[in-house]
């Protein structure tokens, strides 16, 4: 696409039109691509094209879809269909956005890994999508669970850039940092699909960090991320902050999808923050889905968005429950300023065998001023009747009583609100246990609250 | 040190006190009682500063000084301290972090440098000790799942690590047993210097036998109808309201 004037006035954020020629203008890209997967008849094209019907078919979704009430796509995303690779001069400096006490890293620059930029255990090993054996590929692209994702099929269908992580298991835990970066040489609009895969062989512990770096430009990053874990597997993964990083014109889709065998556990942290090293302004939705599919496992998700300007965070959640034995928690916080809204939309499925299922699903929020909104529905489908299930939801402001107990003791106005906060956000924070992210997380978190 | 000149607030456009005079010299102890919803509160809170109510008329002076245009901070800055009728609770701040940032935050406005964590901790302890409260409590979530007793306990407590000029315990006795009861009046009357006062709102008499008050005040729709000697709080334990205010 050519930025011109004219599109710009045709673009409406809220208009049908605008969702309509949004639509053409992706089916136009995956009609291209169709006609280059077609000429050739392999397994691999097939599972591509069936992807891509599906979007065809479905199309775009909009409001009136189950879970698509709150976020949808904005009209600027027009500019970010065009796919181009752009491989900047000097992947080095990139590194130095990581802390330099951690040991093992990867970089991934505008969507591909750079090998001689990465890092990693002898336990540890990395495979980009191409190499990968067809058989594999087809696996990996080809899940039953992202059906009836589009965003997640489109990317399938699309996709060329990612990778495959598998870990050995080991005697000590593996912590790796990866930072997804994109060009700054390059202001141009930028479509990044990414596909990233990390398997836990039985056994194994694995952390993983993930941080952004995004230049100006429009964005629009439609990613997904699987983690298989075998029996007995750990795996704890930080997202810190978003691909939507730089301007409120960045949208980012991200699809995590977690599949857990027998005595495996999970711990997914994510904070998405408007201001400090790890600030997201545009536009995000993240597609969370947890399957159960052996027993005695645990799945705990955390979260903290701290927004404003007009970022927008949409936590979409599934937890399966398919077998029994099983324990989910989710605790996600949100604190609004400004135009910021947030969105979180979570079910929590029992199924009829999946007795003696615990599950905990806590949505908090405090809106710091009256343009912001948060939509929450926490909901649960139970078929099992031995079960323990919890959730709710609040939403409240600042306690203007708390306020001033901390005032008459000495606290200025900015003092007792920072820490107002910090104790509303507490039950997520107390929970990361990396110290590298824990200083990060804090220096982030004092630029937020203006300590 | 304090200067209450026909005082007169708003909450909400209802008038709460109206016309009230007190003077408070430093060194004296004020008990001041009144009939529920007299106003005891409301002028606790409006010498803290609570912007919640409106002053419409009069003036508040503390080290002859008008202080109803100053923030809440730095009237605690300046030593104004408020024990809450109804402390507050809040989850996810312990009760050493939130005094630490307290005692310093007043250090800074006083040009004082902060005191170190360890000495800090020390003297944290030592208070504990005096008012007999278990070291856990400084772990604790401030006031979160605190008795009712535990929670004016911690008041003191906090009174006793920022040191006020003036103290101001709105029913601090109210949910004490007889045992903390005598601690806490040790705790207050270990502070007690001729440097500071001390204005104690209470309903029972009791507390006033442990801490001698040199002036009762009765608090009556809105302003301070009598002020005598101790002898006042024993004549309204026999006689309730009823004879002293028409
Ligand atoms: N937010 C409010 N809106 C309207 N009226 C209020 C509000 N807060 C307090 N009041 C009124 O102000 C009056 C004084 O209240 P205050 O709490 O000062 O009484 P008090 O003397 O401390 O009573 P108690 O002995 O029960 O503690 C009461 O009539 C109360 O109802
Ligand atoms: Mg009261």
């Amino acid at each position: 696409m050519i930025r011109t004037e004219k599109n710009i006035v045709q673009g409406n954020a809220t208009g049908e039109k605008s969702a309509e020629h949004l639509f053409s203008l992706l089916k136009k890209r995956i009609e291209k691509e169709l006609n280059t997967l077609t000429t050739h008849d392999s397994k691999l094209n097939q599972t591509r094209i069936d992807a891509l019907n599906y979007v065809l078919k479905r199309g775009l979704p909009n409001k009136k879809q189950k879970g698509w009430g709150y976020t949808k796509l904005a009209w600027w995303l027009e500019f970010a269909f065009s796919e181009k690779s752009m491989i900047p001069s000097s992947p080095a400096k990139y590194l130095e956005m990581l802390p330099p006490e951690n040991e093992f890293f990867i970089l991934v620059l505008n969507g591909v890994v750079q090998k001689d930029f990465c890092k990693l255990p002898s336990n540890i090993t990395i495979t980009e999508l191409k190499d990968l054996k067809e058989d594999v590929l087809v696996d990996i692209l080809n899940k039953e669970q992202l059906k009836k994702n589009t965003f997640a099929q489109l990317n399938c269908g699309l996709v060329k850039n990612g990778f495959f992580l598998k870990a050995s298991a080991n005697d000590f835990i593996n912590d790796i940092d990866i930072l997804y970066a994109h060009s700054s040489e390059n202001k141009e609009n930028y479509f990044n699909q990414m596909h990233s895969v990390y398997m836990l062989e039985e056994n194994c512990q694995l952390n993983i960090v993930e941080r952004f770096w995004c230049a100006t430009g429009t964005h629009f990053s439609n990613t997904v991320s699987q983690s298989i874990l075998c029996r007995g597997s750990k795996l704890t993964k930080y997202t810190l902050g978003s691909m939507a990083s730089s301007n409120e014109r960045c949208q980012n889709m991200h699809t995590e999808f977690i599949q857990q065998k027998d005595n495996s556990e999970s711990k997914l942290y994510r904070f998405y923050f408007s201001k400090g090293k790890f600030k997201s302004e545009g536009t995000i939705r993240n597609n969370i889905l947890v399957d159960f599919d052996g027993v005695n496992s645990k799945s705990d998700t955390y979260s903290i968005s701290m927004l404003s300007k007009k970022t927008h965070v949409d936590n979409n959640i599934v937890i399966n429950h398919h077998a029994p034995k099983n324990t989910s928690s989710q605790i996600f916080k949100g604190i609004y300023d400004d135009d910021s809204s947030g969105v979180f939309d979570s079910c929590v499925v029992v199924k009829k065998h999946a007795q003696k299922t615990k599950t905990i699903q806590k949505n908090n929020n405090i809106l710091l001023s009256s343009k912001a909104s948060i939509n929450t529905n926490p909901q649960l489908e139970i078929f099992a009747d031995d079960v323990e299930c919890a959730h709710g939801s609040t939403i409240g402001e600042l306690d203007q009583n708390a306020l001033f107990y901390l005032n008459s003791r000495g606290l200025s106005k900015n003092a007792a609100t920072s820490l107002l906060l910090s104790g509303f956000i507490s039950e997520v924070t107390k929970m990361v246990s990396d110290k590298a992210v824990k200083k990060e997380l804090f220096a982030d978190l004092n630029k937020q609250l203006n300590l | 040190m304090l200067k209450i000149k026909n005082l007169a607030c708003t909450i909400n456009d209802t008038p709460v006190l109206n016309g009230l005079n007190l003077n408070v010299k430093a060194g004296e102890v004020h008990a001041i009682m009144g009939p529920n919803g007299s106003g005891k509160s409301t002028l606790a809170s409006i010498v803290a500063g609570d912007e919640k109510y409106t002053i419409t008329n009069g003036d508040i002076e503390l080290f002859n000084k008008s202080i109803i245009d100053l923030a809440p901070e730095l009237r605690a800055a300046m030593g104004v301290f408020l024990s809450f009728q109804y402390p507050v609770e809040i989850p996810g701040v312990s009760v050493s972090n939130f005094i630490k940032i307290a005692v310093n935050e007043q250090r800074k406005h006083n040009g004082l440098d902060p005191m170190g964590s360890t000495e800090l901790l020390q003297e944290m302890k030592k208070n504990l000790e005096l008012l007999k409260m278990d070291s856990s409590f400084l772990s604790r979530y401030i006031n979160d799942g605190f008795s009712g007793g535990e929670k004016k306990r911690n008041e003191i407590f906090q009174m006793s690590m920022l040191k006020p000029k003036l103290a101001i315990l709105d029913e601090t006795d109210s949910g004490l047993d007889i045992d903390a009861l005598k601690i806490v009046a040790n705790g207050v009357n270990s502070l007690r210097s001729s440097e500071n006062a001390f204005i104690i709102i209470t309903h029972y008499q009791r507390l006033l036998n442990y801490i001698k008050p040199d002036h009762v005040h009765i608090l009556a729709n809105g302003s301070i109808v009598k002020s005598a000697g101790p002898d006042l709080a024993l004549e309204l334990e026999a006689q309730g309201y009823a004879g002293i205010i028409k």
